[in-house]
């Protein structure tokens, strides 16, 4: 089990959370890419990354940046909180 | 006759307490602490099991947990490991995979046939006459597998308990226990665990006449006792090792799943057979087997023995056997020279004679049973036949590395040690002792110890570093190829699945030459010991076969679990939530026949008798009078804030700009690819804000994507989920609005929205349309919501107000053409092929899958229709073999098309349907061949929706008074 600590919410397990990947929001315009590659293609290397992950008991997205290749955390911040 | 011993110091019996039991119908006893195989083997059964292909006769072999073919079966379990499993008063075992028993297997004469099943068997012979196949299939199932499951088993489930700790130590043997103590009275948290009854590994059987091992055992073990900070669990093996510090421990009682911090491995190594003909023989055995048949259980495994060895532990092993009275005929060392030590000096003090550089070459049976070895001597010049009920084999090691495997750790064959050594380990995870090469007590015990220090260092606590590690002193504990070939054959090299030397000879004559390849073709590591006693001799073979290193050919990767468990302690127990509505007591006292709806408990029908009956009678309450329905279940999400709108404009497709105040419509939101993913209804309340509805399994998916927009688009909204502050009820029929005006003098128009109350329970309510009758959704505090069901029940008695269920609903709402999601969509629909391109405003800006629907619009391949089929009233429903949902549409031998809803309308006289099909055949009065299940071809014919009152006139029966059009 791997373990997700927020500067919130404290140390949790992995199987509080979903993970939704890296996409961002959908653009007003999609540039240099057809709606296809935006919408499919992927990358899979290895890599470290910011992906988002949804922690069930609070509600909260989180911006986890994770090494694709190791499995390891960096850094977990709580997504668009500088808006609050 | 009773091979028992006299009481040994260690032993693991209560002599006080006395166990019968039963073995292939014949009565034996023995003793509280006894395993099967030690009690058998007491009383001189020593054919214990027969072998798994050639049922060939089979007796102890390692009493590690890796006898694969002492397998037992009683009335409650089957596979039972005679080697590991206690004996229980008045149990009845038999052994698994023979016909008429395991003493007259009548399978064995198969063993005659060997020659004509050679590896690869089943591929080569059985794949024609295509014809055959059915029959030699149904004879390969019947022999193929071991034990047979009863398929009435109560399926008992063992909970699942979680612990966590910051440092596990798996293994409690001389290193491992080392460790703990050295952990004593720290700040750490520490958990050992051993899968053998008693902690002390080696120390118990291999050490057990050395003083100084008992006393350093016994010095650790109360060390250990004492400190509040260690948790010692014995009879528990760790499984697997998940994430790199998950490990999941099988107990007798269930998993324990422990998550620790750093990892010390101290599991040891595995003692290896020699490989060479008739090496299945029962009395042929490792010497770690003997030596904990003579220490754990007092039982003496034969009279006379031949120590076959390659390395110390032999001799000491020899000694082990002489001090209890067993006549040692000769220890044939592999290796070059006898050593010069004490323990061949106290051998040879015995009598015992030692004979270097020889090896096995054949056992001999009498019987069944061991009754003699042929040894060569290495160079072939000297050959004898020995005498013996019992050879007891010491000729090397492999690493029980599976779980340091499964945590990252890499090995490698050292071509000096002749053994698997780790190279690399993930941090975190340390190893100690054995399987680190080293050998001797003192080595084993300082390594455990700067294990310790070195993970308690990892942990952050305070501790002097660097650490020196023990190193070992090279010398050889294993023979790098401990395999003889005979011309004769019947040299196996893997006993779970039979495997021969032969067969790995032919598997890579074929060409299977890679050890993954060849593990699959021949099965060679594949029985219920995955390989443990048999890969590393594997390897090796293939490895001198190819002319390679041991390295280039490399080892399979070992999955979990360790042991074989079962099932039932695999899944747990089954803890699924449930959640009921506020109505849920009314619907269980009626008796209603409740379906699942993701976690929902829904009432599918209150009625008895045949499942139309049920749902027309519901139906017609709400066509002809007035029916209730629960639908709490519904996603309720309240959206206050000043970027409300923009937060829906994003995630759904309409447009929110026409929609007034206190007015709701019908939404839908599709993923990024344009795939519809749900649908409900928004209400606009006011200035920001807003109340959405969401459908019954998906209300938290949704919560989920819209706070995920909100948080991407840095909105100031705040969404709050109000499925479970809130129950809803659907009063629908012609006569809901005259049972409403009593309760209520709220009066709106279609698709309107008010806030006020409904029997004096302060309520929001909204006219919706979903069934094709006027109807209303109140949604009230789900504390209230029992009482407003019972109120309109009440209040409608005259006009005969029943609650209806789902089943139900789906009629009426079918015969509306309205859609539900999940069941009329699938993982790929757009809005355009389900009919609902109205409901997308591509104009807009910017919504979630605007990019995606702007391709699709134009690339409609199907279409959601109605069909009908028009036979008379119920001939091709209630019947056999009607049309299903599923069922395929199929014109000129290809799939055109698929039902999605299909059902008989009472009001229609038909049967009516949804269903995809080919733009091409989409338009009205198309005829459609539908395929049934048992293969006849209906026609329907493509019908405009909705097939029900197509103009809506009975949802809003007002349209034209003053009073609706003024709000």
């Amino acid at each position: 089990m791997k373990f997700i600590d927020c500067p919130i919410i404290g140390v949790r397990p992995h199987t509080e959370f979903s993970i939704s990947g890296v996409v961002d929001v959908e653009p007003e315009e999609i540039i240099d890419l057809t709606p296809a590659a935006w919408t499919f293609d992927r990358n899979s290397v290895p890599i470290e990354r910011v992906e988002q992950w949804y922690h069930l008991p609070t509600q909260l997205w989180f911006d986890v940046t994770r090494n694709t290749g190791t499995d390891e955390i960096s850094l977990v911040a709580i997504k668009g909180e500088e808006n609050e | 006759m009773s091979r028992r011993l006299p009481p040994r110091p260690g032993e693991w019996l209560d002599r006080e307490t006395r166990v019968e039991f039963e073995f292939e119908g014949s009565k034996y006893e023995g003793f509280a602490g006894d395993v099967v195989t030690s009690a058998l083997l007491a009383h001189n059964q020593r054919l214990l099991g027969r072998s798994f292909k050639y049922h060939r006769p089979r007796g102890v072999l390692s009493m590690a947990n890796h006898d694969a073919n002492v397998l037992l079966q009683s009335p409650n379990a089957i596979n039972i490991r005679g080697d590991v499993t206690p004996i229980l008063q008045g149990q009845s075992l038999r052994a698994v995979n023979t016909v008429l028993g395991v003493k007259r297997d009548l399978m064995q004469y198969l063993s005659l046939f060997s020659r004509f099943l050679p590896v690869g068997f089943y591929y080569k012979a059985f794949y024609r006459p295509r014809w055959a196949f059915p029959f030699w299939e149904r004879l390969i199932r019947e022999m193929a597998g071991l034990g047979k499951v009863d398929t009435e088993s109560l399926g008992l489930r063992q909970s699942r308990k979680h612990r966590f700790c910051d440092l596990l130590i798996v293994g409690a043997g001389a290193s491992g226990l080392a460790a703990a103590a050295h952990c004593a009275d720290s700040d750490l948290d520490v958990v050992i665990v051993d899968e053998n009854r008693y902690a002390g590994g080696a120390l118990n059987f291999m050490h057990a006449d050395d003083e100084q091992a008992q006393s350093f055992g016994e010095a650790v073990l109360n060390r250990i006792d004492l400190a509040e900070n260690i948790e010692l669990l014995t009879d528990a093996f760790a499984g697997a090792c998940y994430d790199r510090y998950t490990v999941p421990v099988v107990t007798r009682q269930g998993v324990l799943l422990i998550q620790a911090r750093a990892i010390i491995f101290t599991t040891g190594v595995i003692e290896q057979p020699a490989v060479f003909r008739n090496n299945d023989l029962p009395g042929v055995m490792l010497a770690t087997a003997a030596q904990r048949l003579i220490q754990h259980y007092a039982v003496a495994p034969c009279e006379t023995c031949v120590v076959l060895t390659a390395n110390d532990e032999g001799y000491r092993a020899a000694l082990d056997y002489a001090e209890v009275d067993i006549r040692v005929a000769a220890v044939i060392d592999m290796r070059a020279e006898t050593p010069p030590n004490a323990l061949t000096q106290e051998l040879l003090a015995r009598g015992v004679q030692l004979i270097p550089s020889t090896h096995v070459d054949e056992a001999r049976a009498k019987r069944g049973h061991l009754a003699s070895v042929v040894v060569h001597s290495n160079d072939q010049t000297v050959a004898q036949e020995i005498a013996c009920d019992g050879l007891m084999m010491s000729v090397g090691w492999a690493p029980a590395g599976s779980l340091v495997y499964q945590a990252g750790g890499r090995f490698s064959y050292d071509d000096e040690m002749h053994q698997i050594v780790p190279i690399s380990l993930p941090d975190g995870v340390f190893l100690a002792g054995r399987l680190n090469g080293l050998f001797s007590l003192s080595e084993r015990v300082a390594d455990g110890r700067a294990a310790a220090t070195e993970a308690a260092s990892h942990l952050g606590r305070q501790e002097p570093l660097p650490v020196t590690r023990p190193s070992s002193g090279r010398v050889p504990h294993s023979h790098p190829y401990p395999i003889k070939k005979h011309r004769k054959g019947k040299e196996f090299i893997d006993f779970d699945e039979d495997i021969q030397l032969r067969d790995l000879d032919v598997g890579m004559r074929e060409g299977f030459d890679s050890i993954e390849l060849l593990k699959r073709y021949s099965t060679i590591g594949m029985g219920p010991s995955q390989g443990k006693l048999s890969n590393m001799n594997g390897v090796r073979f293939v490895a001198r076969h190819r002319g390679r290193d041991v390295n280039a050919i490399g080892v399979t990767t070992p999955r979990p679990f360790y042991h074989p468990i079962p099932m039932g302690t695999l899944a747990g127990r089954r803890l699924r939530r449930e959640w009921h509505t506020p109505m849920h007591d009314y619907h269980v006292n009626q008796g209603a026949d409740m379906m699942d709806t993701g976690p929902w408990r829904r009432p599918k029908s209150y009625l008895k008798g045949s499942p139309f009956a049920q749902v027309s009678s519901e139906y017609r309450a709400v066509r002809e009078g007035v029916g209730i329905i629960d639908v709490s279940t519904l996603g309720k999400i309240e959206i206050y804030g000043r970027d409300t709108q923009v937060l829906l404009e994003h995630a759904y497709t309409c447009a929110f700009d026409k929609l007034k105040q206190n007015m709701t419509r019908y939404i839908f939101m599709v993923d990024s690819s344009g795939t519809i993913v749900d649908d409900g209804v928004a209400a606009r309340l006011g200035d920001g804000h807003f109340y959405v509805t969401a459908t019954s399994t998906h209300s938290q998916t949704v919560l989920r994507q819209l706070q995920l927009f909100a948080d991407q688009l840095k909105l100031k909204v705040a969404v709050i989920d109000r499925t479970f502050q809130l129950g809803a009820i659907n009063i629908a029929g012609p006569c809901s609005r005259r049972v409403l005006e009593r309760m209520t003098d709220l009066e709106f128009p279609y698709l309107g929205i008010r806030e006020g109350t409904v029997a004096g329970i302060p309520s929001r309510l909204m006219r919706v349309g979903f069934v094709g009758e006027l109807g209303y959704e109140i949604h009230c505090d789900a504390s209230s919501g029992a009482v407003l069901w019972d109120s309109l029940l009440t209040a409608g008695e005259a006009e005969g107000c029943i609650a209806f269920g789902v089943e139900a609903q789906r009629l009426l709402r079918l015969e509306k053409g309205h859609i539900i999601i999940g069941q009329d969509t699938d993982g790929t629909t757009n809005p355009f092929e389900a009919g609902l391109g109205w409901g997308v405003r591509l104009k807009k800006p910017r919504f979630h899958g605007k990019h995606s629907l702007q391709v699709l619009k134009s690339k409609v391949t199907r279409r959601l229709i109605g069909f009908e089929i028009g036979h008379p009233l119920g001939e091709d429903h209630s019947g056999q073999d009607p049309v299903q949902e599923c069922h395929l549409i199929i014109d000129k031998g290809a799939i055109v098309g698929r039902v999605t809803s299909v059902s008989f309308s009472p009001v229609l006289e038909k049967i009516i349907g949804l269903a995809y099909v080919e733009v091409a055949l989409s338009t009205a009065g198309t005829e459609l061949p539908i395929r049934t299940t048992g293969g006849r071809i209906v026609t329907a014919i493509v019908t405009d929706t909705p097939f029900y009152d197509p103009d809506n006139e009975r949802q809003s029966p007002d349209t034209n008074s003053a009073y609706d059009t003024a709000a």
